[in-house]
């Protein structure tokens, strides 16, 4: 149950153009997740620098210093509680930051993009499911 | 869900305001006072009424209220009702509102036991990204500055036996840690030889391998090798339920629909196995334990267990906190077993967490009765 606040809803608001951009970024945010998964998070190496998006990059730098779970979720809850981004941006920093959480947790792309999907609508959401289960069956 | 958590911030403080109010002067004065706190904090942490004198001498109404707060060990959740009827968060205060949440958040969390350094990037966190980053980066340098050595010190068990074999895969080394937790990955570790503890030091980064140092050290001074040897099974098993993972083939995965959809039947051997660790628990270290969830993760709790259980639950909390709890559980649809059993399996590990590196003095034996051993060791096995 989310309590929705008229501050928060005015912040998150984006229109429908950029909700469009969105897919686009939780696809980014699955490829670096599946690349941690993979070959994991590789200390000393500097590894997120090619990162263009600071609140993602973030994120990762505090789980490559094995931070997750209650805590990792109360400094990114508060890093979107204090961030002066809008709209759209802040949207990202939104989904950027599940992904964190997600990332930390080990849990699998199926289970992330449910947490992530649900950001862009439920439509968009459902839609983008059966997508990729049309792409799976070929 | 971390936007439920931030609704939740924004239900209960307001707006935020704009953390750019705070002039440059000003932030680097809050900055510095962060600092200072957490060199206060790590100094007193054999006597935290030592923290009387840093409160005599703070200008700072937020840091005066929290050094007092935390010399006279307030419980974490009274805490937040402190600051509240210190009037510093009302609207008439001119105070930066950011800047005393993030004393009240200090304050708690320090209480709570949680380790200094990272209160200090949960603390900067409320500046904003751009400084929390500055933080972070400062606190990584003081990290590796640190001097801190860990000494030889083995205690047989089967992680040392096996933790050659489990370097070997140090992606699922890395994510066990990170599931486990650092006070339960620490008093596993603490039974290591050095040699293999400088191997899984290596492959987190300087401030998280100082925070697992530091707790090494002192699960090494409170927890005698019977207490090792329960962490190093409970670590033990959360390393191999990552195995246990089956790897599904690409083509077999959940990709569409069915992906949002899990079995609704709960399973009747989790809800014995839960409600037993329930009953069987102690109630010091029971509610010690629900201290630590918040609302949501007792009401999903509540779901894994019989009725019989969900009394002795309650009882452990306060009365508003049971109605909180069971709005929770009024407003939710039903759980999927899968979520279930991820919720079980939580908090197994907070449980776990409590009694491994807490209230424990070299030479007693570990409180943990057996039977509630085995269970939690059932309950995190569990596929």
């Amino acid at each position: 149950m989310i309590y929705w606040n008229a501050d928060l809803a005015a912040k998150i608001t984006c229109n429908h153009q950029e909700m469009e951009t969105l897919p686009l970024y939780i696809d980014h945010l699955v490829d670096v997740s599946k690349a941690v998964s993979q070959s994991g998070i590789q200390p000393k190496g500097d590894r997120f620098s090619s990162e263009k998006d600071t609140f993602f990059r973030y994120g990762l730098l505090l789980v490559s210093e094995g931070l997750a779970g209650e805590i990792l979720e109360e400094i990114l809850s508060v890093l979107l509680y204090v961030s002066e981004s809008k709209g759209i941006e802040f949207l990202r920093e939104c989904v950027a930051a599940e992904a964190v959480l997600s990332i930390a947790n080990g849990e699998d792309q199926d289970t992330m993009l449910r947490k992530l999907l649900p950001y862009c609508g439920i439509d968009k959401a459902l839609t983008m499911m059966e997508k990729r289960k049309f792409e799976h069956a070929d | 869900m971390l936007i439920e958590r931030l609704a939740r911030m924004y239900v209960r403080w307001g707006n935020p305001g704009q953390t750019d109010e705070l002039n440059r002067r000003k932030k680097d004065q809050s900055i510095l006072a962060i600092h200072q706190f957490l060199e206060a904090i790590e100094e007193s942490s054999e006597d935290r009424k030592a923290l009387f004198t840093q409160s005599q001498q703070s200008r700072r109404k937020a840091m005066k209220l929290s050094y007092l707060l935390l010399a006279s060990e307030t419980e974490p959740e009274t805490i937040p009702d402190a600051f509240l009827r210190s009037g510093l968060l009302s609207n008439g205060q001119r105070s930066n509102k950011p800047e005393v949440l993030l004393w009240l958040a200090g304050t708690e969390a320090i209480a709570r036991g949680i380790h200094p350094y990272i209160v200090f990037l949960i603390m900067s966190s409320y500046f904003g990204l751009e400084t929390a980053d500055a933080e972070f980066r400062w606190l990584q340098e003081r990290a590796r500055a640190s001097t801190i050595k860990l000494e030889e010190f083995i205690v047989p068990g089967d992680l040392t036996d096996t933790i050659e074999e489990a370097l070997k895969e140090p992606t699922r080394f890395q994510r066990t840690i990170r599931i486990a937790g650092m006070p339960l990955s620490a008093s596993a570790f603490a039974g290591c030889s050095l040699y293999y503890i400088e191997k899984i030091l290596v492959l987190i980064e300087p401030i998280g391998a100082l925070i697992l140092t530091e707790m090494i050290i002192s699960a090494r001074k409170n927890l005698v090798s019977d207490e090792i040897g329960t962490a190093q099974q409970a670590f033990l098993d959360l390393f191999t339920q990552e195995e246990a993972e089956p790897a599904i083939p690409e083509e077999e995965r959940a990709t569409g629909l069915e992906a949002f959809e899990e079995h609704n039947l709960p399973d009747p051997d989790l809800i014995r196995i839960t409600t037993n660790i329930v009953m069987g628990a102690e109630a010091k270290i029971l509610k010690s334990t629900l201290s630590s969830m918040n609302d949501s993760e007792i009401a999903s709790l509540l779901r894994c267990l019989e009725a019989l259980a969900h009394e002795r639950l309650l009882s452990l909390i306060s009365p508003g906190r049971q109605k909180r709890v069971l709005m929770v559980i009024q407003r939710t649809e039903n759980v999927a077993s899968g979520q279930m059993l991820r919720d079980a399996q939580l908090f197994a590990q907070k449980l776990l967490t409590t009694y491994a590196p807490k209230n424990l003095k070299p030479g007693v034996p570990l409180s943990i009765p057996e039977e509630v051993r085995g269970l939690i060791s059932s309950l995190l096995s569990k596929e």
